[in-house]
């Protein structure tokens, strides 16, 4: 009888990446058999009235590099879907947030973070964007 | 009569032993090995009998129990084969040490430590209630500082099992003082408690060093399968050198001596800050001089400047001027 393979859940913190930006930062990438956890921080910043808002857009996806497949968002936990926002009440404020998405493949991966930019035109340039995350299988961690 | 943990575990082994069906009657060796078992070290024959003879005092003393020894055999076994410790009931000095630590479990809260434990004693404090409640004791006895439930508390139950099991932890961390979050792996031993805070002290890999991190500013914590790193010595410093948590920077256990007013001095004898209090000197009219062996922190530091001009830090130095800016 074949040996079923037991899914490892593999995760990176603070994975390298090429372009993407510092707020908010990207903390941790969790792959499991069923989704794919992206765990970000941010704080507010100081150049916004009471630190301003944040939000993700419903269609944000991640994208693998050599393959071009989507993987689409399906939840997000500590902050709205947009149009909804989560307005900070001072410039001090901070926000830990995930986003969920459809399981990757647990192999070595370059993947993108794209944060769609079609709701509104003050979204321009303020999109959650991370290009070329590098996954390398040795440098995971392998959750208890 | 009080019996220690170690003592009741024995009775418990022995009545086990002699209650096993499946096993010939023990003999003095087969009680010593299944008491080794149930308290992890080799008791003495004269434990053994003790706790033979103490088992079969009759109550409240002891337990009743008909052990009878075989003289033919050598072995020991009940006289009586329903007879079993488990059925004892608990004496009424038993009930009522029982009901006093309930009320101090109930008067701080159970919410305090963990879900776990507050769901556990939540279902214990009931029955309590419902079977010795006395509504003319429904005044509260013992008040307690009454904290809320705070941020980072729903971790208490994983870091525990962490720290008992030695698992690494991977943590989401925002820095209060920073203002900016990181991510590292804490390999956590021990939970500590200061000012109703919680705090977790392990080795972090990212720090390369052992540190101490609030509960209230972790997030997420996901434990590893890691192999656990431990600097026992280190860890020590944060746990028994130190008054509070957070230890001021490149300082190393030291004499700190104060001079403190009669009303101080008072304060200070009565509740000792640390466990290296000394009175060197009192004088005359109260005041006295009084030395600690610590490493500084800055709770310490707030805590002298919280009390003003009633007390004047001699030395170290540094800590003179810091107070006095």
């Amino acid at each position: 009888m074949a040996k079923k393979s037991v899914f490892k859940k593999l995760i990176w913190q603070k994975p390298a990446f090429q372009k993407g930006r510092k707020n908010p930062s990207i903390l941790r990438i969790t792959v499991r058999e069923n989704e794919t956890q992206v765990d970000l921080g941010y704080s507010s910043f100081t150049i916004y009235i009471n630190g301003g808002w944040i939000r993700i857009h419903p269609d944000t996806y991640l994208e693998d590099n050599e393959t071009g497949i989507h993987y689409k968002m399906t939840r997000a936990d500590g902050i709205p879907i947009a149009p909804t926002q989560l307005h900070f009440k001072t410039k001090t404020d901070w926000q830990y947030f995930s986003l969920f998405f459809e399981p990757l493949p647990s192999k070595d991966l370059i993947i993108h973070l794209i944060e769609p930019n079609t709701l509104v035109p003050s979204d321009n340039g303020e999109n959650f964007d991370f290009f070329h995350i590098k996954l390398n299988i040795e440098d995971a961690l392998e959750e208890y | 009569m009080g019996i220690n943990r170690n003592a009741y575990l024995r009775y418990k082994a022995i009545d086990m032993r002699l209650r096993n069906r499946y096993c010939s009657a023990p003999d003095m060796e087969d009680l010593i090995a299944a008491c080794g078992l149930a308290i992890d070290y080799r008791p003495s024959i004269e434990t053994i009998q003790k706790d033979i003879k103490l088992m079969r005092e009759q109550p409240p003393k002891g337990f009743a129990a008909p052990i009878k020894f075989c003289r033919r055999k050598l072995v020991y076994e009940y006289t009586d084969p329903s007879y079993s410790f488990d059925t004892i009931g608990l004496n009424n000095e038993d009930i009522e040490g029982i009901k006093k630590a309930l009320e101090v479990i109930n008067s701080i809260g159970t919410s305090r430590v963990s879900q776990q434990f507050s769901h556990s004693m939540g279902k214990v404090l009931s029955a309590y209630n419902e079977e010795f409640n006395d509504p003319s004791k429904n005044r509260k006895i013992i008040q307690t500082d009454q904290i809320p439930l705070y941020r980072g508390m729903d971790h208490f139950d994983l870091l525990f099992r962490a720290c008992s099991e030695e698992i690494p932890v991977s943590v989401i961390h925002y820095s209060y003082t920073k203002m900016r979050f990181n991510v590292t792996v804490i390999h956590p031993r021990t939970l500590k408690e200061f000012e109703n805070r919680w705090y977790i002290v392990g080795f972090s890999e990212d720090h390369e060093s052992t540190r101490i991190f609030g509960l209230d500013r972790l997030y997420d914590p996901v434990l590893l399968k890691k192999a656990f790193i431990k600097e026992l010595e280190i860890e020590d410093l944060f746990l028994k050198d130190v008054y509070g948590v957070y230890q001021c920077e490149n300082q190393k256990k030291q004499t700190i001596r104060i001079q403190a007013n009669s009303m101080v001095t008072n304060y200070l004898m009565a509740y000792p800050l640390h466990p290296s209090q000394e009175v060197l000197k009192r004088l005359e009219y109260g005041n006295s001089e009084i030395t600690y062996q610590l490493i500084p922190s800055y709770e310490l530091i707030r805590l002298f400047r919280s009390y003003g001009k009633d007390i004047r830090v001699i030395e170290p130095q540094w800590m003179q001027k810091e107070i006095n800016q």
